[in-house]
């Protein structure tokens, strides 16, 4: 469906429901010829996006040359014609009459068993960078503006000029990483893409002008894929040089528009050097889609620490997302090229079709279940589970589990205010059997810590395998996720005497389900309050989160929490444990007194 | 700015941070995640 926009999506993997919303283009396309008898007489002239403004563009117009369907559209936006006494010459010369100012847009709900996500990248605009004059130096242009300018369907037809005065360059400089690799503008990633393209450049400028010379100031050129560097080095054959440094400063000459660039240790390793051009293309970096975080909300995704969407497992599972049904494909899930794409996206439709022509999905045995008896229908699960994976039956009656979209973090279960929520194979019985195994013996001495399965856990192992020394007081418990950890297993620690407990957890950036480990934060900073009012040190509780690569760090966490152990005195861990039964008796108390007074008054407990 | 108190040496630093934000929040001096909120105190309530 062109012209349209993705507004909802609701359900799960094989039952999707999506809402699109198909938008008005005020032209019947089914019997729009595109003969552009319209545009001839359209009054209103806009800057055309497709040729990064160096064209115009009607208010009638096709977004682009190869716009399927090949039929007009109306940017309502810019039209005088929604009144057609204002205008409305458009509809006036439309022979076969399919301009309708009428049209309205339109929700189209469908029903689908998966969503392949191919929503593409945004490329950096290099305005911040002022060293380089980008927007202020006419001849100063991105790689997206050179593509336009050297392309025969472009606004020159092909014919490569400069921007200042029309005139073909013959001294180009091509500036690598403009916001790519760099803490300091953009992004620190590698944009993947660039140094093939400006080779590309390169060698297309060569090839249409032989007499243009062109020089690249790079800090690497990462030309790794198959054939790459054959064509890197066509490139310096045909006389490309390549400079390895990247400008510090590009000035102008305000009469003639030729540009100096300033480069330190180019070509003679040392000192500064000036090149003269006509011209400048600045590399820019690809980025994440200005919309992505209303696509991540949509469906439930969640991104890398670049911005990019984050796949269920970034080698096993590469085009699917955490939430299931669902697959990437493209920039949308990192940088890349054609070809990746194009093998991605055939990744990501063959995993959709196994999915759908299977007709049912294995599932991990390690869903939550709910206990109909206890759950008081409070629905903070509802809000807590990052899959939208629990549904609502109405107000004071307990949600459902959908077992096929439930992913088995268990944040609901440690939400859960009165027990009615476990995890099967997770249940809280086993995991308080671990803490109470733990405490049985020189509690005092031990550092209980909860470990993710997917990071910090194999963090830990990794630290073991790497023959790492760290004290040996800690004791770990396997949680699919640090969102399982219940605030009562942390109490339930202290109470028997536990000297301090570590919750560790996967880094935000790689947390695998989705943004469970937000909820981990929460809690924490809860007791950490609490242990304050209580009189117990807030340091007895650590929180760290460590990657399964993080080994070191492991290591590292217990030895500074050992530090803090050898400081907890055991007068200290005594009355912690009182003040904690004292609680428990006050709450079982008030308990008593309350179910009391609901017998007295006759209502149901 | 949100104030906050690394559990892990005691440090008190100031970092941004909102119910939105996705941002992981770390001790600039030894790097901890143990990082407690502190809550901003309330104005006390003018006399009457």
């Amino acid at each position: 469906m062109a012209y349209s926009e993705v507004v909802n999506v609701s359900g799960y993997v094989g039952n999707f429901t999506v809402q699109v919303k198909k938008k008005a283009r005020y032209i019947d396309e089914k019997e729009c010829t595109a003969c552009g008898e319209c545009v001839a007489v359209c009054p209103v002239t806009r800057p055309d996006e497709y040729q990064t403004g160096f064209s115009t563009r009607k208010a009638i117009h096709i977004p682009f040359p190869q716009a399927i369907p090949a039929a007009y559209l109306i940017n309502m936006d810019d039209c005088l014609g929604i009144n057609p006494i204002a205008c409305g010459k458009c509809a006036d010369v439309c022979e076969k009459k399919c301009i309708n100012f009428d049209m309205q847009d339109q929700i189209v709900e469908l029903k689908v068993g998966a969503v392949v996500v191919a929503t593409g990248m945004d490329v950096y605009d290099p305005t911040e960078i002022e060293e380089y004059g980008y927007g202020r130096y006419p001849n100063v242009i991105t790689s997206m503006e050179f593509e336009r300018l050297i392309c025969a369907g472009g606004p020159t037809e092909g014919h490569f000029v400069r921007p200042s005065d029309e005139q073909r360059p013959t001294r180009i400089g091509f500036v690598q990483c403009v916001g790519s690799r760099s803490s300091k503008y953009g992004h620190p990633y590698c944009s993947n893409i660039c140094c093939m393209n400006t080779v590309k450049d390169t060698l297309l400028l060569r090839d249409h002008y032989p007499d243009t010379q062109c020089s690249v100031f790079y800090m690497d050129i990462r030309a790794f894929g198959k054939s790459f560097e054959d064509f890197y080095m066509r490139s310096k054959e045909e006389g490309v040089r390549y400079i390895r440094s990247l400008p510090g400063e590009i000035e102008e000459d305000p009469e003639t528009h030729n540009l100096r660039v300033v480069v330190e240790g180019g070509n003679n390793g040392s000192g500064v050097e000036f090149h003269e051009f006509d011209m400048v293309v600045l590399s820019t970096g690809v980025i994440p889609r200005g919309d992505s975080a209303a696509i991540r909300k949509l469906l439930t995704l969640s991104k890398t620490s670049d911005g990019f969407l984050m796949e269920a497992h970034p080698r096993l599972k590469p085009v699917d997302a955490p939430t299931r049904g669902v697959f990437m494909a493209g920039c949308a899930e990192s940088p890349k090229d054609i070809k990746d794409s194009v093998a991605q996206a055939g990744a990501a439709a063959s995993h959709a079709n196994i999915l759908l022509n299977a007709g049912q999905i294995s599932i991990e045995a390690i869903t939550s279940m709910i206990n109909e008896e206890i759950c008081n229908g409070c629905e903070l699960c509802l809000r807590v589970c990052p899959y939208h994976a629990i549904q609502s039956t109405g107000k004071q009656s307990p949600p459902v589990v959908i077992t096929a979209a439930c992913a088995g973090c268990g944040n609901c279960g440690a939400a859960c205010p009165t027990g009615a929520i476990t995890m099967r194979h997770f249940t809280d019985t086993q995991i308080e059997a671990q803490v109470d195994a733990i405490c049985s013996e020189n509690a005092h001495e031990k550092i209980v810590t909860f470990a993710c399965n997917w990071c910090s856990y194999a963090g830990g192992d990794f630290a073991g395998i790497s023959r790492l020394q760290y004290p040996a007081y800690a004791r770990l418990i396997r949680t699919m996720c640090s969102a399982r950890v219940d605030e009562d297993f942390i109490w339930r620690a202290f109470q028997q005497g536990v000297a301090m407990v570590l919750v560790s957890g996967c880094h935000y950036a790689d947390c695998h389900y989705i943004d469970a480990n937000r909820q981990t934060v929460v809690r924490v900073n809860r007791i950490w309050d609490k242990m304050e009012k209580l009189g117990i040190r807030p340091d007895r509780l650590q929180l760290e989160w460590i990657s399964a690569a993080e080994g070191q760090k492991f290591a590292k966490v217990m030895r500074d929490i050992e530090e803090i152990r050898k400081k907890v005195t055991r007068e200290e861990i005594d009355e912690t444990v009182r003040v904690l039964n004292e609680e428990d008796k006050e709450k079982q108390t008030k308990k008593l007194a309350k179910e009391a007074k609901l017998a007295a008054s006759g209502a149901p407990a | 700015m949100t104030q906050f108190r690394c559990m892990m040496c005691g440090h008190e630093f100031e970092d941004s941070w909102s119910k939105d934000d996705d941002h992981e929040v770390s001790c600039p001096n030894c790097k901890s995640n143990s990082c407690r909120r502190l809550k901003a105190k309330k104005a006390a309530a003018p006399k009457k």
